[in-house]
């Protein structure tokens, strides 16, 4: 019954995955706020404050996808990363790609980490309890 | 006589002073007539040694007194000629070689002896020293003296020797290039073409000139073809020099061929010329390219696969469990084992498609080097999970030389299938690693039932099994991946179950090596 100050923006176009989502945090009872984008170019629009119906509230955690239309996952790193806004935020990559040529790019931009959706087997809930974790011991850049 | 045209007539007359009236010779002494045209006409007619200039092609320009009264013409009569009519063929060959010779390079050359022949057919040995005439830092022609000699001093006859039996070696060469089954041009010293071979004809072409006239090569064939640059390397290094998979433009397409370019000597010890010699491989290279073709596709279609197609498989999945979640308790008796059975199609189907991948790397290239096989096996042996104790190995020897990736790949899946099919828990599986001469051999086998042999073709095909995926889980690419490796390595398998209801399989895949003392 943990209470988080964070807020998360889930960067993720397929709506099974952000229900996936969604759920874990319920039964893991994690309240932090969840802003929804459905690709990089929203998760931007998001972060700049350019969206007046959405608004994020700092500190913040990025959970991102890397297949995505529009702008995919890379594409969204490397515009946030030259943004010197928002270049030192918490990025954590959630995907199905295991390519070893994926991970290797997804850390050259500095994500704080790299999971397999499919690696959490039928318990997708213990990746995100895994995410919980994380972010309550670190400390996320401040305001 | 030649001797009549003596002054009259001012060929070299492109000095400061050509335009000036003739008749001013009478009037003019010699030392104010300097430097005209017909004042170094006087001097050169004067000069005993036979003195010739000549332009583009070997064409006569002007002679001296000395040479005109050896050769019996007017300077008329020479003018635009090659060569006397006496002279053999020949010789003339050879004087027009020697004149491109010092045309192109701009180098002065020393013939110690030459033959020349007089107006009455009569032959004596010349000394001759042809140098360029250069303007501009271009040559515009030649100038040759030539100096009677009395008597021929041994560098003289030895000159003449191995010139004589260089052309009758060169006449040998061309025929005998001629008739060769292969496409192969010979080349002179001056990157002259002096002989092609049938093969080359139909090749490349035929030459469509006399090769008689000594063709450049760059012009007929080199430029066209893409050797010009090649052939010159091969000629300032006098080394060998091999293109290969050189492609030729063509009609239907590129044809491909091993090209080497190699210096040939005379038997006297001059360097020759070089060798052309072309090996057709457009199928090979064609079917190369269609291999690099076919696996560059397989590998697009097996990350297309492994991302795409299981993006959809994982929401199935979710879906599932979602639905399994939520209803929870409600979920029972037939409902609640179709949910798993569809789970379990599910995992099948994301095993199929990491397989597929796995199938699409496997065999790539890769460096053969000194593998050490007791690491290998200990590490191999150790991913298999819990299955240590059964696996008895038995190394005939420590290092080989192997791709290491690929062999990884071979024991890594023949192993695992060993201990799937190899029976009841205690079977025990065999490895076994031994060199014969030119082969290292690696072994694996099991005490199961073993395969019918009927099926020992079909096993190896691609998502093949032999029982019910429901009784035994697998794709069935194992198999198939050893096989794709091995051919990858020019290996071989072979399989062997002595009765195959019960007598185990032996797996025996060999490949080409040595190994390692």
């Amino acid at each position: 019954m943990k209470t988080h100050p964070s807020s998360i923006l889930l960067v993720e176009d397929d709506i099974v995955d952000r229900k996936a989502f969604v759920r874990a945090m319920k039964a893991l009872k994690i309240t932090s706020p969840v802003v929804v984008a459905e690709d990089g170019v929203e998760a931007l629009e998001i972060l700049r404050g350019r969206d007046p119906k959405r608004r994020l509230q700092r500190p913040f955690i990025i959970v991102l996808d890397l297949n995505m239309p529009r702008m995919n996952g890379f594409q969204f790193l490397e515009q946030l990363r030259g943004d010197p806004e928002l270049s030192n935020a918490a990025v954590l990559v959630l995907t199905t790609s295991k390519a070893r040529g994926d991970i290797e790019r997804a850390y050259s931009h500095h994500v704080a980490g790299y999971l397999l959706k499919e690696d959490l087997g039928a318990s997708f809930t213990e990746a995100i309890g895994a995410l919980d974790r994380y972010w309550s011991l670190v400390q996320l850049p401040p305001e | 006589m030649p001797s009549e045209d003596r002054g009259r007539r001012p060929v070299l007359g492109q000095g400061p002073n050509a335009g000036r009236p003739r008749d001013s010779l009478r009037s003019v002494s010699f030392v104010d007539e300097r430097r005209s045209g017909a004042w170094f006409e006087t001097v050169l007619d004067a000069v005993e040694h036979m003195v010739l200039v000549k332009g583009e092609n070997s064409r006569l320009l002007w002679a001296n007194r000395a040479f005109r009264d050896y050769y019996g013409m007017t300077v008329e009569e020479l003018e635009g000629t090659v060569d006397g009519p006496q002279s053999s063929v020949d010789h003339t060959l050879q004087y027009v070689r020697d004149d491109h010779q010092v045309f192109t390079t701009g180098r002065t050359l020393d013939i110690p002896a030459e033959p020349v022949t007089d107006h009455r057919g009569r032959t004596r040995m010349f000394h001759t020293v042809k140098s360029a005439v250069v303007r501009d830092g271009v040559s515009v022609g030649t100038v040759g003296i030539s100096t009677l000699l009395e008597r021929m001093d041994d560098t003289a006859a030895e000159y003449v020797q191995s010139r004589a039996v260089n052309a009758g070696f060169t006449r040998q060469l061309r025929g005998f290039v001629s008739t060769l089954p292969q496409p192969i041009a010979l080349l002179d010293k001056q990157q002259q073409l002096v002989s092609v071979s049938e093969a080359w004809s139909q090749a490349f072409g035929e030459p469509g000139a006399d090769l008689d006239d000594l063709p450049s090569f760059g012009a007929l064939y080199g430029d066209r073809l893409g050797l010009s640059d090649a052939v010159s390397e091969a000629f300032a290094s006098s080394t060998s020099s091999r293109l290969d998979a050189h492609p030729v433009r063509a009609e239907g397409g590129p044809r491909f061929f091993d090209v080497g370019i190699h210096p040939w000597v005379f038997p006297s010890g001059p360097t020759g010329g070089v060798i052309i010699v072309a090996n057709e491989v457009t199928s090979l290279r064609r079917s190369e390219l269609e291999l690099t073709r076919s696996n560059r596709d397989l590998e697009r279609f097996a990350y297309v696969a492994s991302h795409d197609l299981k993006s959809p498989l994982h929401g199935v999945s979710q879906l599932v469990r979602f639905i399994q979640e939520d209803l929870g308790a409600l979920l029972q008796g037939e409902v609640a084992e179709n949910f798993e059975l569809l789970q379990g199609r599910v995992t099948r189907m994301r095993t199929f498609l990491d397989d597929l991948l796995r199938y699409s790397r496997a065999g790539a290239e890769e460096p053969w080097v000194a593998v050490d096989l007791r690491r290998i096996t200990r590490e191999l042996i150790e991913d298999l999970d819990g299955s240590a104790e059964n696996i008895d190995v038995h190394l005939e020897l420590e290092q080989a030389v192997l791709p290491e990736t690929g062999l990884r790949q071979i024991l890594q899946n023949l192993l695992q299938n060993a201990i799937a099919h190899g029976g009841a828990g205690s079977a025990r599986v065999g490895l076994r690693a031994f060199a014969e001469p030119g082969e290292v051999s690696f072994e694996v086998h099991d005490r199961g039932p073993g395969i019918d042999p009927a099926y020992h073709d079909q096993i190896f095909d691609m998502f093949q099994t032999l029982k019910p995926r429901d009784r035994q889980e697998g794709s069935g690419i194992g198999l198939s991946i050893v096989r794709r490796v091995l051919e990858r390595h020019r290996g071989t398998v072979r399989v062997e179950s002595p009765t195959f209801d019960g007598g185990g399989t032996r797996f025996v895949v060999t490949f080409p090596s040595a190994q390692v003392l």
